[in-house]
């Protein structure tokens, strides 16, 4: 009897610890907004949220320091700001947490804006435009997504990401295999354990271009996908001067630049045509 | 801004009931091989022949000292890279096991260490058969000494098993990260799977304590306590 309560006692003490735990995010998310740029030339300190394992967008390098297109971007923003940056590496959906709960100014990370995320994070003009391929190893029997819709075959992918929507739609039947990041899910493909990794198709080139005689595409670009800077929601400020980097950064060259150093071929078009 | 709300998760529900049996599924199978397996590891490091006592420090020491997370990885991407493919869950589950036995090894050495040589010598006089000294003199003993620790690590089993979401497995921690990365809900899907853990976990433990209840009553008289 005695173990029976000190049992239900502990459970009780556990509950009441992770409550609060719970509850002091809360109680900072509700405190009044001093606005992200006046904090940030205060602080004099860039923190950027971004995601390991993505060549050539962020991974991170020998020396265990994030490399990339997307630092170099977020490091050319800290520069013209005349701030330190600081980088924070999460997970896929981090990039979006990280902004919620103010650990991070900017997400820097392949990162798509769409609606859904845009409910609880803001998002600037795109710097890259991007869509999604199916890639299988160059001798499996897949021949087509249409294929690939079946139980008997799995499609790996980072979970948190767009992925999980496209594979929803375009591959409902096929089984869904979910990593920690882009370089495990495509690791699930180069070792077998899965029979096909949905990746962005700007990825997908440079993987092609490394891999290609390994890997084939199936046919098909499943999105049409906008990579932004992501930033907290309700700052008109800290939107406006980022939106004007970004716009400053596509005009001047900077971002072809940039790109072609990381993805080795030339920066495809970021006006769409409707 | 943020309202804690844990009806966000509602359209998440229908894949949970899945997603915790097969926690406790993965980690009941868990437990019952790391079980077999600690029961023959502790024997061949108590033995008196020299190469099972050493394979079984070896295995020890190696296990005990490589993270689960290192093991599973090792198991799916590593064993597959060389063309053994073993799945996710299969994956996790002989991770879980090779961690959990090497813990299990020393705390079934620790119970086996606890009888005095006496006893085996007072059997053997007894006239008693190998079997049957394991079977009326040392195991009821060492089952007493090792039950409180195996409690320990069974919790620690279940809730290793969270690791095998790295590797696509649809347990509970691949739900919670699920339904959070879907609804933006982290502090719900968190603070909900964490519950669940709790319920999961003391459930197993319960069932220990009426297991070990029911053994100890099977046990011999003197063996009681």
């Amino acid at each position: 009897m005695n173990m029976v309560r000190r049992r239900v006692f502990g459970a009780l003490a556990f509950g009441v610890l992770s409550a609060s735990f719970a509850f002091s995010p809360v109680a900072e998310a509700q405190q009044p907004q001093g606005g992200i740029l006046s904090d940030v030339l205060k602080r004099g300190v860039l923190r950027i949220a971004t995601i390991g394992g993505n060549p050539p967008y962020s991974s991170l390098g020998t020396d265990g320091k994030p490399v990339g297109y997307d630092i170099d971007v977020a490091n050319m923003l800290a520069e013209q700001l005349k701030l330190k940056a600081e980088f924070i590496v999460v997970d896929v959906p981090g990039r979006i947490t990280a902004l919620q709960t103010r650990r991070a100014d900017v997400t820097f990370a392949n990162f798509t804006a769409n609606v859904e995320r845009s409910k609880v994070i803001a998002f600037t003009d795109p710097y890259v435009v991007v869509g999604s391929i199916y890639m299988v190893k160059k001798d499996s029997p897949i021949q087509s997504v249409e294929q690939l819709n079946d139980p008997k075959y799995k499609i790996g992918f980072a979970r948190g990401g767009t992925a999980e929507g496209i594979s929803a739609t375009t591959a409902p039947r096929a089984q869904k295999v979910r990593f920690d990041t882009v370089g495990d899910a495509y690791l699930a493909m180069q070792s077998g354990q899965v029979d096909s990794h949905l990746q962005d198709s700007l990825q997908n080139a440079s993987y092609v271009a490394k891999d290609g005689d390994k890997y084939r595409n199936l046919a098909g670009n499943w999105s049409y996908e906008e990579i932004s800077i992501g930033l907290p929601a309700g700052d008109f400020d800290w939107w406006r001067v980022l939106n004007i980097f970004v716009k400053n950064f596509n005009a001047s060259g900077d971002n072809a630049r940039l790109f072609k150093k990381h993805f080795g071929y030339d920066l495809p078009p970021i006006q769409q045509k409707y | 801004m943020y309202e804690f709300n844990l009806a966000g998760l509602l359209p998440y529900i229908d894949p949970l009931p899945r997603a915790i049996l097969l926690t406790l599924w993965l980690s009941l199978l868990a437990i019952v091989m790391s079980v077999a397996v600690g029961v023959f590891g502790a024997l061949c490091r108590t033995s008196t022949n020299l190469i099972p006592r050493f394979l079984g420090a070896a295995y020890v020491e190696v296990l005990r000292n490589i993270p689960l997370l290192v093991v599973i990885y090792l198991i799916f991407f590593g064993l597959a890279q060389v063309g053994l493919r073993v799945d996710g869950f299969n994956s996790a589950l002989i991770a879980l096991t090779l961690n959990a036995g090497a813990y299990m090894t020393e705390i079934f050495r620790g119970g086996l260490l606890a009888i005095p040589n006496g006893q085996y010598e007072a059997a053997r006089s007894q006239g008693m058969t190998g079997p049957q000294l394991y079977r009326y003199v040392v195991f009821p003993q060492v089952f007493r000494i090792i039950y409180a620790p195996l409690g320990n690590l069974i919790i620690g089993i279940v809730i290793g098993s969270s690791l095998a979401s790295v590797i696509g497995v649809e347990e509970v921690t691949t739900w919670m990260r699920r339904a959070g990365d879907e609804t933006f809900r982290y502090m719900e899907s968190f603070l909900a799977v964490g519950v669940i853990y709790v319920v999961l976990a003391q459930t197993i433990n319960i069932g220990r304590i009426a297991t070990g209840n029911w053994l100890l009553s099977k046990a011999p008289v003197g063996a009681r306590r």
